[in-house]
Parts: structure tokens; C-alpha cells; sequence
């Protein structure tokens, strides 16, 4: 019997590639989920503890959770969709494929969650458990981004 | 390269947990953030079950004026607050006095405060007009926060000047006979359009400390709760104020209850300024 099995660096590539779209998907869905609380103001309702050091409510009004009045949500739904879009087209485009930009996109993303953690401690006082669930995605990006920058043998 | 990229993330992540916890810093609180939608729907959606359910609750009633009604040149009526961010007793009426008039308007731009922390009743959790609107078809809303919360150079910074026409309601309706002697130009002084006035807090702003905004919002559910029978029932009375102003404008609210009843009681307060 003959197999065509893909050598392993491929396979692994692969399945990173694979990691990477299934986090941004999900982080696609949560971010569009935060955006329809924020955008509804109120209508859309936001599953999540709202009193103590655990107050999703309170973060996601915050003043910190806009940027220059867009609300930061929103910045992370276009932010998972541009990270799904250099995954699913990288095979067409070449440039998108490119390591340095994925480090770069993911590196981005790295800074803002260091900036929103930095908020949620210093400024606001408490934490949204959906944010840290955001946080949790882009850090994991960004590591799925320096594994599939990694020459591959 | 993951595992130190990933150690690199996580050990900045801690240090910043770690800096929050050892700093000398106060306890990060919301003041100055906008006030949460839970908090916001449950000042301004109230049920008009829970209304009725607690009555005047525990609130004091409103000094009678009874003077020509005080309107704007459009013709709505005027509704004048004068308070201090670091004032507990102005941090206590703005709860009730921002349900109020959420039955006959609508606010946007409100943000968290706390009265001053070395006060009575330090630290108190509420909210201040500064920066906020208030629409309606029938009021307007005039707040004014003289100073600020927090000392600098120990006094509470200067925050809203006075305009002439407040001035002159303090001076009038803020001192003696419609107030004591020895309480004449305090804070918060409310006045609805010239019919009654509140100097002070409707009700002890006790029952507030140690709670944060969320707890007494959720409280406000509980008709039975020192919270609502305070919050509620000075809204209540409150309302009452505002619909005889109005001409018992909406119907909705002036036509309630314990709206029309509260209003019977407050027509037979003798009118401060008369003279027996």
C-alpha cells in the first residue's frame, strides 16, 4: 500500500494554521457578542457576574472601553476578522502568509491587551470575564504566530 | 521560542497583578466611569408595582413654598439642584432625585461618585450631575456641583459657580423661615419649580455605606429593604412634588397611587413662608 501523507513539518504547520482560525473564529464570535451589549445599550443582555472584583458591566461601559469613541469591542471584531483573513487567504496571497506580518497583527493585539488588563486593574477596579476570555484568544494567537514563524524542518 | 514567548506574556501579566496588589494605592474604584447600564435601568425603569409597593417609605417631606411657579422661557418648569461632590447628604438625594425625574425625563452622560472619604458617611456611593443632560418635555433640570470629592490644599476643589438666579434661591429659599437658623445655606438644596424646596438629605444616607452602586440598584427590587424604602419612597414623594408642579403631567406617573396621595398629603403642608 502507498500513503501520500504529508511529511510531518506540514502536518504541523497545519494544524497550527488550523488553531490559529479556529481562536480567531471564536474570538470573531465573542467580540461581535460584546459588541451587540455595547451597541444595544443595554437591549442585548451581558451574561456575566456585575458586582465585586467580577463586574463585566462595569468594564464594558467603562470610558476605557472606547477608543476614540469606537468602542473597543468593535476594534476587536475587525481585529479577529483581519487575523481570520490572513489565515484563510494566505495560500492566495503570498504577502499574507508572511510570518512577520501575522508577529506583527498578533503583537498589536499583545500591546492592547496589556493596555486593557493595565485598565480593568488600575482604572477601572474590577474584570470582565469576557474580556479575559478575549485576552486569553489574542495571547494564544500570538503564540500560534511565533510557533508558525519558527523555521520548520 | 513559544515557551518564552509565553513566559515573557504570563510573567508581565503577573507583574502587573502583583503591582496592583503591593502599591500603596486605594483600592481602584469606578468613580468617574459612566454608570453602568444595570445600574442606569434599574434607577430609570423602575416598575410602577415597586413604586406602590413602598410608598413614602422612610422619606422626610419637602419644605412648602408655594410661590409663582419658576419656569424656563420655553415654558418648562424648573427643577434647580445645587449640591457638592463630596457632600454625603447631596450623595444621598441624588439616587431618589435621579429616579424622579427619570418618570418625567430622561438623563444621559450621569457618572459614578462618592461623597468625600473623610466626611460623615465617608465615601458614600452615588453619582454627580456634572457633565450629564437631562431632557424632557416638562422640566428642566438645573444641577450645579459647587466642589469636588477630594481635597487639594485641604478644601474641596471649586468645581460649578453659582449662576445669579441659584444664588438668589439659596438666599431665599435656603434660609430661615423655610429653613432653621442654624441650617440656612446647607447642601443639597432642592427646589422644585418654586413649590417645594429640600434642604438635606430626604433620608439617612446610612443606609447606603459599605454598598456598592450595583447592591443598591438590586437592592431597589426589594421593596422591603432599607434601600428602597428610601431611594423609592423619596422618588415617590419627589414625584409627587414634581406632578403638582406639572399639572399632574404624565398621567402615567401623576395619576399613581401613591402619586395622588403623597400629593394630598404634601397640599396640606402649611406653607413655609406664611405668616400665621
Amino acid at each position: 500500500m502507498h500513503h501520500d501523507r504529508p511529511p510531518p513539518a506540514v502536518m504541523r504547520s497545519l494544524d497550527l494554521h488550523a488553531a490559529a482560525a479556529l481562536l480567531s473564529l471564536v474570538g470573531v464570535i465573542v467580540s461581535v457578542y460584546l459588541s451587540a451589549v455595547d451597541l444595544s445599550q443595554g437591549q442585548v443582555p451581558l451574561a456575566c457576574a456585575n458586582s465585586g472584583l467580577v463586574n463585566c458591566d462595569l468594564v464594558t461601559s467603562s470610558a476605557q472601553s472606547r477608543l476614540g469613541g469606537v468602542p473597543v469591542a468593535l476594534l476587536g471584531v475587525v481585529w479577529f476578522a483581519g487575523m481570520f483573513g490572513l489565515l484563510a487567504f494566505e495560500d492566495r496571497l503570498r504577502l499574507l502568509a508572511s510570518p512577520a506580518l501575522h508577529l506583527a497583527w498578533t503583537g498589536v493585539g499583545v500591546l492592547m491587551v496589556f493596555y486593557l488588563v493595565y485598565a480593568e486593574l488600575f482604572l477601572i477596579g474590577a474584570v470582565c470575564v469576557w474580556c479575559t476570555v478575549v485576552h486569553v484568544l489574542v495571547i494564544g494567537l500570538f503564540l500560534l504566530a511565533v510557533a508558525r514563524s519558527q523555521p520548520t524542518t | 521560542m513559544v515557551a518564552i514567548a509565553a513566559a515573557v506574556i504570563v510573567l508581565l501579566l503577573a507583574g502587573l497583578v502583583a503591582a496592583r496588589l503591593l502599591t500603596n494605592m486605594s483600592p481602584a474604584t469606578p468613580v468617574g466611569q459612566p454608570v453602568p447600564p444595570s445600574v442606569m435601568r434599574a434607577l430609570t425603569s423602575v416598575p410602577s408595582a415597586d413604586f406602590e409597593a413602598v410608598g413614602r417609605g422612610t422619606s422626610n417631606l419637602p419644605t412648602a413654598i408655594r410661590q409663582p411657579l419658576a419656569r424656563t422661557a420655553d415654558g418648562r418648569l424648573l427643577v434647580t439642584y445645587i449640591g457638592a461632590e463630596y457632600c454625603p447628604f447631596c450623595a444621598a438625594e441624588r439616587w431618589p432625585l435621579i429616579v424622579a425625574l427619570s418618570r418625567f425625563g430622561q438623563f444621559s452622560g450621569l457618572q459614578l461618585s462618592q461623597s468625600a472619604a473623610d466626611d460623615v458617611y465617608p465615601s458614600t456611593p452615588t453619582f454627580t450631575f456634572v457633565g450629564a443632560a437631562y431632557t424632557s418635555q416638562l422640566i428642566t433640570f438645573d444641577a450645579v456641583e459647587t466642589a469636588g470629592n477630594v481635597r487639594q490644599n485641604g478644601r474641596y476643589p471649586p468645581l460649578q459657580a453659582l449662576n445669579p438666579r441659584q444664588e438668589q434661591l439659596l438666599r431665599t429659599y435656603d434660609a430661615p423661615p423655610y429653613v432653621p437658623t442654624n441650617s440656612a445655606g446647607a447642601i443639597p438644596f432642592l427646589d422644585v419649580s418654586n413649590l417645594y424646596s429640600v434642604t438635606g438629605a430626604s433620608f439617612d444616607p446610612g443606609v447606603l455605606q459599605g454598598r456598592s452602586w450595583e447592591t443598591i440598584a438590586a437592592t431597589l427590587t426589594q421593596s422591603d429593604s432599607p434601600q428602597a424604602g428610601a431611594i423609592l419612597g423619596t422618588a415617590n414623594v419627589l414625584s409627587a412634588a414634581i406632578c403638582q408642579a406639572t399639572d399632574s403631567q404624565p398621567a402615567e406617573v401623576c395619576g399613581s397611587p401613591t402619586v395622588q396621595a403623597l400629593s394630598q398629603t404634601l397640599s396640606q403642608l402649611p406653607a413655609a413662608g406664611a405668616r400665621p
